[in-house]
C-alpha cells in the first residue's frame, strides 16, 4: 500500500484491487455512497500498481510507485498512449480522475457523495450499480486488466 | 529551451487547440474558461475546461459521454502531430453548476514539482473569476 515502509508484492496487490472493488461494491449497496467512491479509487490505484508490477516484471512495488496520483501511475503501466487512442475510454478515465484532489474530502467527511454521483463513479470504474452490477461498456478497470 | 518551459509551451498549445473547439461550436469567449497546470517532474500538463455548454446526462448528472469523446476526439486530431503531447495531457472537464469538479479546477492541490499556468496566457481577454482563496494542505497525507 502507498506509503508503507514494506513494500507490497504484486502478488498481494492482485488480491488487494479485487477486495477493495467489493468492498466499493458492498458499500454502495448499504448507501455509503462517498466511502463506495473512496474504496472504488482504492481499487483503480493498487490496480495500476499491480500493472506496472507486472510490466516491469517487479515482485515488489517498487518505492517510486508508491504514490497515489492515477496519472503517475498510468504512465509507469505503459497505458497512456493506449488509453489517448481510445475517446471511450479515456473519457471514463477523465471522469475517474477528477476525483483525485476530492477523495480525501470525501474520506474524511468534509463532502459527501449522493447515490447518483456513486452510480456514475461506479459506471466509469466498471459495473452499473443500478442494473445488479452488470458490466459497464468502457468501463476502466476491465479495459486495464485486458492489456498486456 | 528547459522541461517546464516546454510543459508550458504545451499546455498554451493545448488551450489554443480548445479556443479553435470552441469557436467552431460557437461558444463565446468567457463562457468557458481553461485552467492548467505543468508537472515537471513527471511531464504532465493537467487541463480543466469549464463551462455550461456541455450537455448532462440527467440519468447520472455527469457531463454527457458524447459531450467528453467529442472534446477529446478533436483534440487527438489537433495534436496528434506535435509528438509526445497529447500524451502528456490529463484532461478535466466540469460545467459551471458543479461545485466539487469547479473546485477542482479552480484550486488544484498542486506538488512540490507543479506549478500552475497564468490564468491570461490561457485565456486572454477573460476574467479570472477565482476569488483569492488560500489554497488546500499539499498533496498526501495519510
Amino acid at each position: 500500500m502507498a506509503g508503507s515502509s514494506d513494500p507490497a508484492r504484486r502478488g498481494d496487490l492482485e488480491r488487494a484491487w479485487q477486495e477493495r472493488l467489493e468492498d466499493s461494491k458492498v458499500l454502495h449497496d448499504a448507501a455509503r455512497y462517498s466511502s463506495s467512491i473512496v474504496q472504488g479509487f482504492y481499487a483503480l490505484e493498487i490496480l495500476l500498481k499491480a500493472h506496472a508490477c507486472r510490466r516491469l516484471d517487479l515482485e515488489e512495488l517498487h518505492v517510486k510507485f508508491q504514490v497515489h496520483d492515477l496519472d503517475f501511475l498510468l504512465i509507469l503501466t505503459g497505458l497512456k498512449k493506449r488509453l489517448w487512442k481510445d475517446p471511450r475510454i479515456l473519457e471514463r478515465w477523465i471522469k475517474i480522475d477528477r476525483y483525485k484532489d476530492r477523495i480525501n474530502r470525501l474520506r474524511y467527511g468534509q463532502e459527501t457523495a449522493r447515490k447518483k454521483e456513486c452510480e456514475a463513479f461506479h459506471r466509469s470504474l466498471h459495473a452499473l450499480a443500478n442494473d445488479s452490477w452488470k458490466p459497464s461498456t468502457y468501463g476502466v478497470l476491465p479495459w486495464i486488466t485486458r492489456q498486456d | 529551451m528547459d522541461h517546464a518551459a516546454g510543459l508550458r509551451g504545451g499546455a498554451i498549445r493545448i488551450a489554443q487547440a480548445i479556443h479553435r473547439y470552441a469557436a467552431e461550436k460557437g461558444w463565446e469567449p468567457g463562457s468557458y474558461l481553461i485552467f492548467a497546470n505543468v508537472n515537471s517532474a513527471w511531464g504532465i500538463i493537467r487541463v480543466g475546461v469549464a463551462t455550461d455548454h456541455f450537455e448532462k446526462d440527467p440519468e447520472y448528472d455527469e457531463i454527457s459521454d458524447h459531450c467528453s469523446i467529442d472534446l477529446i476526439t478533436y483534440l487527438q486530431r489537433e495534436l496528434e502531430h506535435v509528438p509526445g503531447l497529447y500524451e502528456s495531457t490529463s484532461l478535466n472537464l466540469s460545467t459551471f453548476d458543479d461545485e466539487a469538479g469547479l473546485a477542482t479546477i479552480y484550486y488544484p492541490i498542486l506538488g512540490d514539482d507543479e506549478v500552475e499556468i497564468d490564468f491570461y496566457a490561457l485565456n486572454p481577454g477573460v476574467d479570472d473569476p477565482r476569488a483569492p482563496i488560500a489554497r488546500g494542505p499539499a498533496r498526501g497525507g495519510n
